[in-house]
């Protein structure tokens, strides 16, 4: 296999920023999926605006990530090819760094399965670099 | 080659990061005001070995963190 | 050492082989900087009881790592003067040693690729010819004149607005600059102690007053530290503090170009140098890397960065192959100008603040310090570069003509 031939989709959701003693307790919706990017700062994917203990919480819409789905032998190919530093030990996790030199994101499944996510501005030049498809149309 | 340690993150090159800077510390020893805006302004430490210091993680959780190096070799230490 | 060294040089080593117990002048640093100041010291003021003590080799420090590249187009007045007495004085040095030291007068593009930077390289050359170094600014079409070799399209990304050419840029062979100082310093009398480190300096209250080495305590009349990389820790022991952050600089050279390469090229919005050397080689370097750091490790990244922006104006290079990298560990000041002369602490001189750009300054500001430590004034020459200026307020603030930042 010479390219990672996924193809990108744009993603919405909710970007959440708040004290980090908010995000751990949060009750997501069960069709969310939360990218804790920080202690402070997580991207939902899906689902209705969360609702936050923190009083000062910031959550507002976020469109600016698309996402591709990855198999194993996907993700395999991506990390020998394209990642130059390690995967964490134990799944499922989040991994974030550059892939192919761009800066993105990858939600490792404990089924050894993985969303690749990256910055929408981004996205096209890592699909270029690992031989992925850009995402059409937009959300807004 | 420099590997950085990231809080959030992990072990990732260097190139995913901005360098913030170190810690500048004027000696307790400079009392006269003036020469301590002098130090602070201009001078440095230059410390040759373990340094605290800021660097931000742009490529990946986009978070300022506080690490250690040892300037001498660019080893990582645990803060 | 290379080939020209080992064949070219008759180096008359002194008898000596432990230092005298007592000199009038001890130099800490057997590196450009430190063997032109002994070099001045005895063949123009006639002070030959000078000792030069470097804890590697001679030249073994920045002066054999940097890129060999002389000029004078600087942002200040004062620096531009400073920097085209030692562009002249290399145009003369070889007939002064009676060594060949491969000097060659290239010119030396600094180009613009936006409107804001083309402004400054204009600035640059009305501020250079004012203060006595001849500049012109060439437009793109004259550019391709000088290097054909251009694409001045910056590879569609990078479009050559202009640049600013100084006339008098040049390059020398850097180690045979060192050795053609050592040389002349030993004929005249001075003494040289390699393998020698310096510990430790000698203090009679707050008077400098020797330094303590591996071969043993050496008092001497006044201790000039010509340190590169280590200064602060020199300092330290005199209780001078200073506005000074080591950084790496890394630099490679790729294997020969058969054609000419004629003059140095600067980019001052990618932040990047080039020149031929000698062999034929491309020589390039960029900016320092960013954090404070004395380890002298070289990076994949910056091969990569560096070679971009490099085939990006000058297609040719995507088929060069790159032959070796270093670095250097440079002692960058927070004005990002030199610190000679006098400290508070009597006894101890400086000559440091050299960054990533000391090579150039190598016979100016040797003969100026040998001149203070003469006449025991500071010249006027650098009068500006006293570590005083930044309790004085007068801080030589040049960042942009570092071509590293």
């Amino acid at each position: 296999m010479l390219a990672c031939e996924v193809t990108f989709e744009r993603l919405a959701g909710w970007r959440v920023i708040a004290e980090p003693s908010a995000l751990d307790t949060v009750a997501w919706a069960p069709d969310a999926t939360p990218v804790r990017i920080s202690p402070d700062d997580a991207f939902v994917i899906g689902g209705p605006a969360p609702g936050l203990s923190d009083p000062h919480a910031i959550v507002t819409p976020e469109h600016g990530f698309v996402g591709a789905a990855l198999t194993a032998t996907e993700l395999d190919h991506l990390a020998t090819h394209h990642i130059e530093w390690s995967l964490p030990a134990t799944w499922p996790a989040l991994a974030q760094g550059q892939i192919a030199g761009v800066p993105a994101k990858l939600v490792l499944h404990a089924d050894g399965s993985a969303q690749l996510l990256v910055a929408t501005a981004a996205h096209h030049e890592m699909a270029d670099r690992i031989g992925a498809t850009p995402a059409t149309g937009g959300t807004r | 080659m420099l590997w950085v340690t990231c809080p959030n993150c992990g072990s990732r090159p260097f190139e995913e990061f901005r360098y913030g800077s170190i810690f500048p510390v004027t000696p307790d020893d400079i009392t006269d005001d003036d020469q301590r805006n002098v130090d602070y302004a201009w001078m440095q430490d230059n410390i040759e070995g373990p340094v605290l210091e800021r660097w931000f993680h742009e490529s990946g959780c986009r978070r300022w963190f506080t690490a250690k190096r040892d300037t001498r070799n660019d080893a990582w230490l645990d803060v | 050492m290379n080939e020209f060294v080992e064949t070219l040089l008759d180096l008359p080593w002194q008898t000596e082989t432990e230092p005298n117990h007592t000199y009038d002048v001890v130099i800490i640093g057997g590196g450009g900087h430190g063997l032109a100041t002994a070099y001045y010291l005895a063949t123009r003021h006639g002070i030959t009881n000078v000792c030069v003590l470097d804890a590697s080799y001679i030249g073994s420090g920045n002066s054999g790592r940097n890129t060999t590249i002389i000029r004078s187009n600087y942002g200040i007045p004062e620096a531009i003067a400073f920097y085209q007495e030692s562009l002249s004085m290399y145009e003369g040095l070889e007939s002064e040693t009676g060594c060949w030291v491969m000097h060659n007068t290239k010119g030396q593009l600094w180009m613009a690729h936006s409107t804001g930077t083309a402004r400054t390289e204009q600035t640059r050359v009305l501020m250079n010819n004012a203060c006595g170094a001849p500049s012109d600014y060439v437009s793109p079409a004259e550019i391709r004149k000088i290097v054909p070799q251009i694409d001045l399209t910056g590879g569609g990304r990078y479009p050559v607005q202009g640049a600013s050419y100084l006339h008098g840029g040049a390059t020398a062979r850097h180690d045979r600059v060192v050795w053609a100082y050592a040389q002349g310093a030993l004929r005249a009398g001075v003494h040289i102690f390699q393998n020698t480190a310096v510990n430790g300096l000698v203090k009679d209250g707050g008077r400098v007053t020797g330094v303590t080495t591996s071969k043993g305590s050496i008092s001497a009349g006044v201790v000039l530290s010509a340190v590169g990389g280590h200064v602060s820790t020199v300092s330290k022991w005199a209780d001078v503090r200073l506005p000074i952050r080591t950084h790496t600089l890394q630099a490679f050279v790729t294997n020969a170009y058969a054609h000419e390469f004629a003059p140095i090229v600067s980019s001052n919005d990618l932040v990047f140098y080039v020149s031929q050397t000698a062999r034929g080689q491309m020589l390039l370097g960029a900016e320092y890397d960013r954090q404070a750091s004395y380890d002298r490790g070289t990076s994949f990244a910056y091969l990569q960065s560096v070679s971009a922006k490099a085939v990006a104006l000058f297609p040719f290079m995507a088929k060069l192959r790159i032959l070796r990298s270093w670095a250097g560990i440079c002692d960058i000041s927070t004005d990002f100008s030199p610190i000679m002369g006098y400290t508070n602490t009597p006894g101890f001189l400086l000559s440091t603040g050299w960054g990533t750009w000391g090579f150039k300054a190598i016979p100016a500001a040797g003969s100026q310090l040998a001149k203070l430590i003469a006449d025991d004034a500071t010249p006027d020459l650098i009068k500006p570069f006293a570590l005083s200026r930044f309790e004085r307020e007068m801080a030589m603030a040049d960042p942009s003509s570092a071509g590293t930042k």
